[in-house]
């Protein structure tokens, strides 16, 4: 176990960035599963670099590397994949030969290379994520988390920032609400 | 599988008409996203109007496409974005206010080649996203400024923005393969197939100012699995290893307008007196008065040596290009990408532009 004493406040900004890029990638993973859905091919390879591209950014926010900001995705993939080589030159490897492969244009061949990326994620990046509705729960557990600090710091507003569509008489919070959502469509399937 | 994909040729996108017309654009958005919009406008105070945008309007979305929502309100919003998670989709609602909206409008308008470095794609994105997006309700106030906004001037805006990231692309992958690093060349050169795409389809009438929708605009315009099709989205889907001969199919693809060679021409930066150079193993550090550095790698190395030995940028860009065998059009697209940020932190000024 380690224990280490961070700013608060630097803490509240590393968090926040962490919670974009977790945002970012449910956004990513919606598009993937709609795209794949619909064979809209191009943006199925897309949203499958883009979901790559939020979790090496993932990855090596967890392990405490932050990247300058560039102003371009690409430029800023480039970035990252210097800083993941110089952590872990085969994992690098591993990564350029995904992101670099050209896109398949059938639905087999897509889910296969999905697949593929997927389990790099899972096993190469440390990010245990299965399907859209993992990235769903994971991004609003960021965001529950980053408020509950930030209260403290009274840096949070009102739930505002959140369109509920519960029943007001059910009187959840966002959080509950988004919980009671994916219990829902797990229990589905 | 579901297919929803459209493979007929032509522009067939939505246009703002009457009230009919928007009873039956919304129609035939699916019954899930009809019933959000219902319920989202009930909760609306009075004095809001609210729109809905994005890729279910533009006829391209599927049943995982978020519900893009625009609120604009008298007074300044509480808060400039909310989000709502749905069991197949999310909502996405921007807010805005009327003062803002007319800044939008104005932001666009008379957008010429040199004025294309102050666009920015999110302003692009509304202003087109506002001019097709179909009124759930909006106030007398709204409507007039509402009608400033124009589809066509987005995407003629849209397609000088997306030609100068694909020359700036290029120049980025042309630096890199001068260097002998394929690999980011070979990312950059991609970059720059899906850059040149979409400004290909915007001159064509497929302004949707989304990079990402690059294969839905090609099947819409030239049918799905075309030649023209496959002209304009292998390069950027499945563009095969040999990075030069992608730089080079690009080159002959990408024709330049006088008006952006004059703008590669005329942008002109410098180093302030307040910035000294300093060497460093394979880069320069670049050192603002007595609190702030910057490293410069790259292109932007290359430039800014020349910078350093007291050359103007005219002779800078030459010498970088003689010392590194690229054209010089492409390098200086290039660099001016890659020294953006420190144009943007102070570290590089820019003159001469407007």
């Amino acid at each position: 176990m380690s224990a280490r004493g961070d700013s608060l406040l630097e803490w509240v900004k590393s968090q926040r960035d962490a919670n974009a890029h977790q945002q970012e990638l449910m956004s990513h993973w919606f598009d993937l599963d709609g795209a794949v859905r619909a064979g809209q091919w191009e943006l199925a390879w897309r949203a499958r670099q883009g979901l790559l591209m939020e979790a090496i950014e993932l990855f090596l926010h967890e392990r405490g590397v932050r990247l300058p900001g560039s102003l371009d995705v690409t430029e800023q993939l480039c970035i990252a994949l210097d800083a993941v080589a110089a952590l872990n030159p085969a994992l690098a490897d591993t990564l350029w030969d995904l992101v670099l492969r050209d896109g398949p244009s059938d639905e087999l061949a897509m889910r296969r290379e999905v697949d593929e990326m997927l389990r790099v994620v899972r096993s190469e990046l440390s990010i245990p994520l299965s399907d859209r509705l993992d990235s769903i729960e994971m991004w609003a557990d960021g965001v529950r988390v980053l408020r509950e600090v930030a209260a403290g710091m009274r840096l949070t507003g009102s739930d505002a920032w959140y369109l509920s569509a519960a029943d007001p008489s059910a009187q959840l919070g966002w959080y509950d609400e988004v919980l009671a959502l994916l219990e829902e469509q797990r229990r589905r399937g | 599988m579901t297919a929803q994909t459209s493979t007929t040729a032509g522009p067939q996108r939505p246009q703002l008409g009457g009230a009919e017309d928007q009873t039956d654009r919304l129609a035939e958005l699916p019954a899930n996203v009809r019933e959000e919009l219902a319920a989202i406008t009930g909760d609306l105070a009075d004095g809001a109007s609210a729109f809905i945008t994005g890729s279910l309007v533009e006829g391209f979305g599927n049943e995982h496409s978020d519900i893009d929502l625009y609120v604009v309100r008298d007074e300044r919003p509480a808060q400039a974005v909310a989000i709502g998670i749905r069991p197949t989709r999310y909502v996405d609602c921007e807010y805005f206010d009327l003062r803002g909206l007319e800044a939008l409008a104005t932001r666009l308008m008379n957008a010429g080649w040199p004025q294309v470095d102050s666009l920015r794609q999110r302003d692009i994105d509304r202003h087109y996203r506002l001019s097709v997006g179909v009124p759930l309700r909006v106030t007398d106030g709204c409507r007039p400024v509402l009608a400033r906004f124009d589809a066509d001037v987005a995407r003629t805006a849209y397609a000088r923005f997306t030609l100068a990231r694909a020359h700036a692309s290029l120049g980025s992958a042309a630096f890199r393969l001068s260097k002998g690093h394929d690999r980011p060349a070979r990312m950059m050169l991609r970059d720059a197939a899906a850059w040149l795409g979409n400004s290909e389809l915007a001159l064509e009438g497929e302004g949707y100012p989304s990079w990402k929708w690059l294969g839905e605009k090609a099947a819409r315009r030239y049918g799905r699995g075309s030649d023209r099709f496959r002209a304009v989205v292998d390069p950027y889907l499945a563009p095969g290893p040999d990075p030069v001969r992608q730089a080079e199919a690009l080159r002959l693809r990408m024709r330049l307008p006088d008006g952006f060679r004059a703008l590669l021409h005329d942008r002109v930066a410098r180093l302030p007196d307040t910035v000294r150079c300093v060497e460093a193993d394979r880069s320069i550090l670049l050192v603002k008065g007595a609190d702030a550095v910057a490293r410069a790698d790259g292109l932007a190395e290359v430039v800014i040596r020349e910078l350093a030995r007291g050359a103007a940028w005219p002779e800078a860009v030459a010498a970088a290009a003689r010392r590194t065998g690229m054209d010089e059009l492409e390098l200086r697209s290039g660099v001016w990408r890659e020294t953006a940020g420190l144009r943007l932190s102070g570290f590089l000024v820019e003159e001469g532009t407007q």
